[in-house]
């Protein structure tokens, strides 16, 4: 349902009073809106198949449910309403029964309606909190503890996908570190709320292999079918349901996917070739360092840096997280010294803030202020890692160095502690290092905690840390 | 080459790895499918470097189980392959991954390409005078021709798999080629000679820490059991294979069996336990994964129960929705079939103009 819900509150009363007029006539079909109900819907999931008969008798008995609540509240509206339209009695006998006049006996039947109307709109409204509760537990926890900067491209993104008639593909595209996929988290949470789509699946692309010339796009996308079968069917194995039925279900009722960091060129032509065919109300958002050639049915957003202002909020609201209160606190022009130097790029800003802890600003500085281009961004970015790297312990630098042979998924700890060697005390006092200096990231839930590593920190870990580059 | 710090993580990892898999459990393995992208990445990078990729042939190998049983193969498949091609691995263990590139792809229904690499497996062993390696091929080429219908060469490759396998004293091979050999008696008409494999097959299977395999090898010997008439034993070996499925949390192959359980019951005219029995099967599972056909034959069979309990309501409630599920899927001789009971449910409660169209649909179907 894409409407706020006080829009809907006068439609619901509305449809109310067409249902219990027609409560007889087993030929009228049933009120959209009330159908679209959420207990509506629960009824009827628990009933099984949804025809149009069963879609009416659970409208009748979420009413009947509702009537039965506002018997205790206000009986003779209740009973009017019950008189009337369920047990088919005129009003004129109902007012000589109840010994009341004619309009009296109308004025209890229009405010029976209204707050019947009310508490089906609250029921509504604790159903629709519960299920965007259900759904955002299904989400990977944020990286982030507030967005800033990205609010614009936020609802311009949130407004296109809950268009009915709009593109089927969204990207999101931007450089390494820029923020891709806490917008996109950001997104996902808040389309959540509007329940424009019936599930919202996040799906985290595995990264590219070690040697590049093992990629295959056939293997990435048989991994993404593999993970939404497992989503969509949670009972199906994934060789049981090819792309076909994947498919199907995706055109037969709106979910929203978001793809999170589709690498290479060929993944991203693959994808065109294989969801460009969507017919139906369900989206794909995408988060990809590949911007796509413009083209029709694919909506793309360009995720720049951030802007002097906002990476100043930035890095005042991240030296707050890790307790560097002298950073959070400092002047705006000894701030805009940093991001004059490092440029919009929210990782690069994490990084530097954290960084500052312990070397001297002007050093940290001097040797990472370089041209903005792509090249010279991962110059940069590779400075601040090597800087970083120098003043981990021992400990945290054989953690890291060891991240690489984790998935996307991330590591428990007694896998951590397996390839590290190290004892348990030792392996959080260096999960706790590395999370404070943004170089490794919380993934899991909260009753599953799991560790991974950015992929730039992973690529930069692979080459200068562990020696290895392809041509090895 | 990365420094040795990385080389000696790699090794680690794939050791924890394989400590999880091998010997494998059929209890943790859900725990195991949702890390399978660890154990995939592990491979990956085991397979990267040659220092490694001995240790990572091992993983490979001990991964059979958990990428059978989490139908997994297609994920799987390229891993497999890469880790048939690189150098380092030993013959004998190229011999018995040729083995499972077989099997997988003869779960994906390739079975020239399946038979192929059995035979290069078996050639492999024969070279390296590995007779596991021939057993397993053996076996392969077994379960191949009784997916193509050829039973006489099945059950000659079948024979010679078991023989290897009863040599080397292999339970947990001995006990999958009895069960191979149980399907192809069963499939001939060959009754005794087929209980006579699933119950040997069951009995190793006891002996080994693999529930799932032990209620599946059970459901086969009850399919026979009930083929032979003896439905009280059937039973038997049912409620056995329920209690293994319930402890072990697998929903589909619990309907699977309720179903076969219910439908005999049913023939035994104990109308009111095959109620039960179909109406303890968990619908809404068959729902959420879409699985039509099998949530129409639960709505058919409980039709029928109710027809011949004599409750005509019941029965048309549950044949309608039978037959709209049987709408849409592709089997029209079980909608004709659904349609002529619904038919009949509709003419005993004297609505017999209602009942005509569903008569004359089911004969066209």
């Amino acid at each position: 349902m894409n409407e706020g819900l006080p829009e809907i509150q006068e439609k619901i009363r509305k449809a109310i009073h067409l249902t219990l007029r027609a409560w007889h006539k087993i030929d009228q079909p049933p009120a959209e809106i009330l159908a679209k109900l959420l207990s509506v819907q629960g009824l009827l999931s628990e009933a099984g198949e949804r025809e149009p008969h069963r879609e009416r008798k659970a409208i009748h008995q979420a009413l009947l449910n509702a009537l039965g609540e506002l018997e205790r509240k206000e009986p003779l509206g209740a009973k009017v309403v019950r008189e009337h339209f369920i047990n088919g009695h005129l009003l004129k006998n109902i007012k000589d029964q109840m010994n009341r006049e004619e309009a009296q006996v109308n004025r209890d039947q229009s405010r029976a309606i209204q707050m019947l109307a009310d508490i089906i709109y609250r029921k509504e409204q604790v159903l629709r909190i519960k299920a965007a509760e259900n759904s955002e537990a299904e989400l990977p926890p944020p990286s982030y503890k507030i967005l800033i900067g990205v609010q614009t491209a936020a609802a311009t993104l949130i407004e296109k996908l809950k268009e009915k008639d709009s593109a089927s593909l969204y990207f999101l595209s931007g450089l390494g570190g820029i923020g891709k996929t806490s917008l996109a988290d950001n997104v996902a949470r808040q389309i959540i709320r509007t329940l424009a789509f019936e599930r919202v699946i996040w799906i985290r692309i595995k990264a590219q292999p070690l040697m590049a010339k093992l990629a295959a796009p056939e293997l990435m996308f048989d991994e993404i079918v593999a993970q939404l079968t497992s989503k969509l069917f949670p009972g199906r194995r994934p060789g049981t349901v090819n792309w076909e039925t994947v498919y199907a279900a995706l055109n037969e009722t709106p979910h929203l996917i978001v793809l999170d960091n589709l690498e290479s060129e060929a993944d991203t032509y693959l994808i065109f070739d294989r969801l460009n065919q969507l017919k139906g109300s369900s989206k794909f958002l995408i988060t990809s360092r590949i911007r796509p050639n413009p083209q029709a049915g694919v909506f793309t957003l360009s995720l720049d840096e951030l802007s002097p202002d906002n990476s100043i909020r930035l890095i005042r609201h991240h030296a707050k997280t890790i307790n560097f209160m002298e950073m959070a606190e400092a002047p705006e022009e000894r701030l805009g010294e940093i991001t004059a130097a490092v440029g919009g790029n929210p990782y690069a800003l994490k990084l530097v803030t954290g960084l500052a802890q312990v070397l001297p600003l002007s050093e940290i500085l001097k040797e990472a202020n370089v041209d903005k281009d792509i090249g010279q961004v991962k110059d940069m970015f590779h400075y601040i890692f090597a800087r970083a790297w120098q003043l981990l312990s021992a400990d945290a630098k054989n953690l890291l160095a060891v991240m690489p042979n984790v998935a996307d998924v991330g590591a428990q700890l007694d896998q951590m502690q397996a390839i590290t060697g190290l004892d348990k005390s030792r392996l959080l006092a260096a999960i706790q290092e590395l999370i404070f200096r943004s170089l490794i990231e919380l993934r899991g839930t909260a009753w599953e905690r799991r560790y991974g590593i950015h992929r730039l920190t992973e690529a930069w870990v692979l080459k200068f840390v562990n020696d290895w580059t392809e041509e090895d | 080459m990365p420094n040795d710090h990385f080389l000696r993580s790699v090794l680690a990892n794939l050791g924890y790895w394989d400590g999880l898999v091998h010997p494998f459990r059929d209890p943790g393995y859900a725990e195991l499918e949702y890390e399978f992208p660890n154990i995939v990445r592990a491979t990956e990078i085991g397979l990267t470097f040659p220092a490694t990729r001995a240790k990572a042939g091992v993983l490979v190998t001990h991964c059979f189980d958990l990428v059978e049983l989490g139908h997994l193969w297609d994920l799987w498949l390229p891993h497999l392959r890469r880790a048939i091609e690189v150098p380092e691995i030993e013959l004998g263990l190229k011999g018995q991954l040729i083995n499972q590139l077989g099997y997988f792809l003869m779960h994906r229904r390739d079975l020239e390409a399946a038979s192929n690499a059995h035979r290069t497996a078996i050639a492999l062993g024969e070279q390296v005078r590995d007779l596991m390696i021939i057993g397993d091929g053996w076996f392969g080429l077994a379960n191949i021709g009784y997916h193509q219908h050829d039973y006489a060469q099945a059950v000659s490759f079948g024979e010679q798999a078991a023989d290897i396998f009863l040599e080397l004293q292999k339970p947990k091979h001995l006990s999958n080629a009895y069960n191979v050999l149980g399907l192809l008696a069963h499939a001939t008409g060959n009754y005794p000679i087929a209980l006579n494999y699933f119950s040997q097959a069951v009995d190793l299977r006891r002996q080994t820490e693999s529930p799932l395999r032990l209620a599946m090898f059970l459901q086969n010997q009850a399919f026979t059991e009930q083929s032979t008439g003896q439905n009280e034993a059937a039973l038997v070996t049912l409620a056995e294979a329920e209690t293994i499925l319930q402890a072990n949390h697998n929903p589909g192959q619990l309907v699977n069996l309720r179903l076969t359980l219910g439908a005999i019951h049913f023939a035994m005219g104990a109308y009111a336990t095959a109620e039960e029995v179909f109406k303890k099967i968990d619908t809404g599972f068959l729902r959420r994964n879409n699985m039509r056909t099998w949530l129409a034959m639960v709505y058919n069979n409980l039709g029928n129960v109710y027809l011949k309990q004599g409750l005509r309501d019941e029965a048309e409630t549950s044949l309608l929705q039978a037959a709209a599920h049987w709408r849409k899927t592709a089997e029209e001789i079980q909608l004709a079939n659904t349609l002529g009971d619904l038919a009949e449910a509709q003419a005993l409660q004297g609505r017999v103009k209602e009942a005509m169209p569903n008569y004359d649909e089911a004969l066209i179907h």
